[in-house]
């Protein structure tokens, strides 16, 4: 890959964590400002001695809460009282199969209809196809889970049936586009045959818009995974989310959103670079 | 216009037709309790049955759609405007202020919305008053929902500027503020309307999934979302199909409005 492209890149990835920072710094200023937040609880609570109310307050502090970030502590969940590295460790690996086996399912299911599509090119396939993803598409991820519970199946299928259509839709278009191109068309012309055309000049040109489309698919899959767990009773960070949300755990919340603000700009970041590692190489 | 498209038009005309008089064609008020008939089926007077409160279910079935109808386009409308500011701006200015804003609108699209939605709700206070859950909860989504638009609004702007239109009008003199509202919002109006029905179905979908998790707008008030959180009692929608009604409604409102505005959406 060129060193400038690796620059470009290089440079896109400090400036987004440098935003997930700035964001979370806002989110926690947010947190400070909103109402019924607990400084008011500390600064009233009898109990308390005039160092345990700085110490907690010093805690709570917009500022404070950066630097620990930075030096990798996130804080102690309210609600539970516990570290919400110790929280977060526990619940991330629920959440990660969650999306994984989704993310796996979506992608597989959708790039099978697009091969199948391609190859049948049939009006009435398309139509039923179209009316399948419309459903689909008109459908809260929390239904679907729904349905995954009542039927007794994994929750991964609400995510992957959730993600298809997008999949599939933004697919679709790229690989029309392909079609129309002039190099597509002369080689149609000259009489190569169909299934030569589509692998060697339509699919594997669409390798790299593929690649990008993985990250955005995974901050999807990542947002579905919420309403999935939740529903479906699975422990993961989504759940965690939510329980943090009813029980207005603000210091938890302001920590997750941190996080999985950074898990997926690293994995748009990964599948950026992989893109355009890959295009660099077919140029 | 060919007949599915018109199929989805009379469908969701008649839906709106239905829940928009909601006063008048509602047969009960939407927080009127008959305890003595609660969580009937489905029998003569309740169309479809009473829920846990004795509330009929027919009723808040028209009142919660008339409050998602309305109410997801509001906010859809809000999100269109920073849309058209933002990006528009972006594209429109080009340079550095392009670049800042463009990165900004990357990590905004990035981050997971629910997540995001739920962090934001959660910052403020859960046992609001029914109004107050519907204004913030809808004008949530109306703040967080632009970057997408942002960003299809932000080309389209670029492309503006640098096309040979813009170089006709400063050519001609035309003075910046004449350009945005004679030429460049006319040019971007299609767009603005094809990215606001892209945007309905997607809050509708998001108060839906807020509604299921608790985090809507708070009772008595009915909306789609809160009206679907019926359906976590899975033993009793088994006993009563008819409590799948906004489900199943919801599905077809949605996927009307997908037929009704896809030639638009793809032609933009």
């Amino acid at each position: 890959m060129p060193t400038q492209t690796l620059a470009a890149l290089f440079r896109r990835f400090s400036l987004l964590v440098v935003m997930t920072l700035g964001a979370s710094l806002v989110a926690a200023w947010l947190v400070g400002m909103s109402p019924g937040s607990q400084v008011d609880a500390i600064t009233m609570d009898t109990r308390l001695n005039d160092s345990s109310v700085r110490t907690l307050l010093t805690e709570r502090d917009p500022q404070a809460w950066l630097g620990r970030l930075l030096s990798g502590d996130l804080g102690e969940s309210s609600a539970y009282g516990r570290p919400v590295t110790e929280l977060l460790s526990e619940r991330v690996y629920g959440t990660a199969a969650l999306v994984a086996t989704g993310l796996a399912g979506a992608w597989g299911v959708a790039l099978a209809v697009l091969l199948a599509s391609l190859a049948i090119r049939s009006a009435k396939f398309d139509t039923a196809l179209a009316a399948l993803t419309g459903t689909a598409l008109s459908q809260p991820a929390a239904m679907l889970a729904l349905l995954c519970l009542y039927l007794d199946w994994p929750g991964a299928i609400a995510i992957a049936t959730l993600l298809f259509p997008q999949i599939y839709a933004y697919l679709r278009n790229v690989v029309d586009r392909i079609l129309d191109e002039p190099h597509v068309l002369a080689a149609f012309s000259r009489g190569v045959r169909r299934r030569s055309v589509l692998w060697r000049h339509v699919l594997l040109r669409a390798v790299p818009t593929t690649l990008s489309l993985l990250g955005v698919s995974a901050s999807l899959a990542i947002g579905a995974a919420v309403p999935v767990e939740v529903i479906c009773d699975l422990p993961g960070l989504g759940q965690l989310i939510w329980e943090a949300a009813l029980s207005r755990d603000l210091p938890l919340i302001v920590a997750l959103t941190a996080v999985v603000a950074f898990v997926t700009i690293s994995a748009n970041f990964l599948a950026d670079a992989a893109s355009a590692f890959v295009e660099t190489g077919a140029k | 216009m060919n007949i599915v498209r018109m199929a989805a038009g009379i469908v969701l005309a008649t839906i709106l037709l239905l829940v928009l008089p909601a006063e008048w064609t509602a047969p009960h008020a939407y927080d009127e309790q008959f305890r003595e008939v609660a969580a009937a089926p489905a029998a003569e007077g309740f169309l479809l049955g009473s829920d846990a409160l004795g509330r009929d279910r027919w009723s808040r079935l028209i009142h919660g759609t008339r409050l998602s109808l309305t109410l997801a386009p509001a906010a859809a409308l809000l999100s269109i405007a920073l849309a058209a500011l933002i990006g528009g701006a972006a594209g429109y200015f080009g340079g550095a202020v392009e670049r800042s804003i463009l990165l900004f609108i990357d990590f905004f699209l990035t981050l997971p919305w629910l997540f995001l939605l739920l962090a934001v709700r959660a910052a403020l206070p859960l046992n609001a008053s029914p109004l107050v859950s519907v204004a913030v909860t809808f004008a949530l989504l109306g703040c967080l929902g632009w970057a997408g638009p942002a960003r299809v609004v932000c080309t389209a702007a670029r492309e503006f500027r640098t096309g040979d239109l813009m170089l006709q009008t400063q050519a001609m003199g035309m003075s910046p503020r004449r350009l945005i509202f004679r030429q460049l919002l006319p040019t971007l109006a299609p767009l603005f309307l094809a990215q606001f029905w892209i945007t309905v179905p997607l809050f509708i979908l998001s108060e839906a999934n807020l509604g299921l998790l608790g985090l809507s707008v708070s009772q008595p008030l009915p909306s789609w979302g809160n009206l679907l959180a019926e359906l976590l009692d899975l033993p009793a929608v088994a006993a009563q199909p008819a409590m799948l009604a906004p489900a199943i409604l919801l599905v077809i409102t949605l996927c009307s409005v997908q037929l009704l505005t896809r030639r638009q959406v793809r032609n933009t």
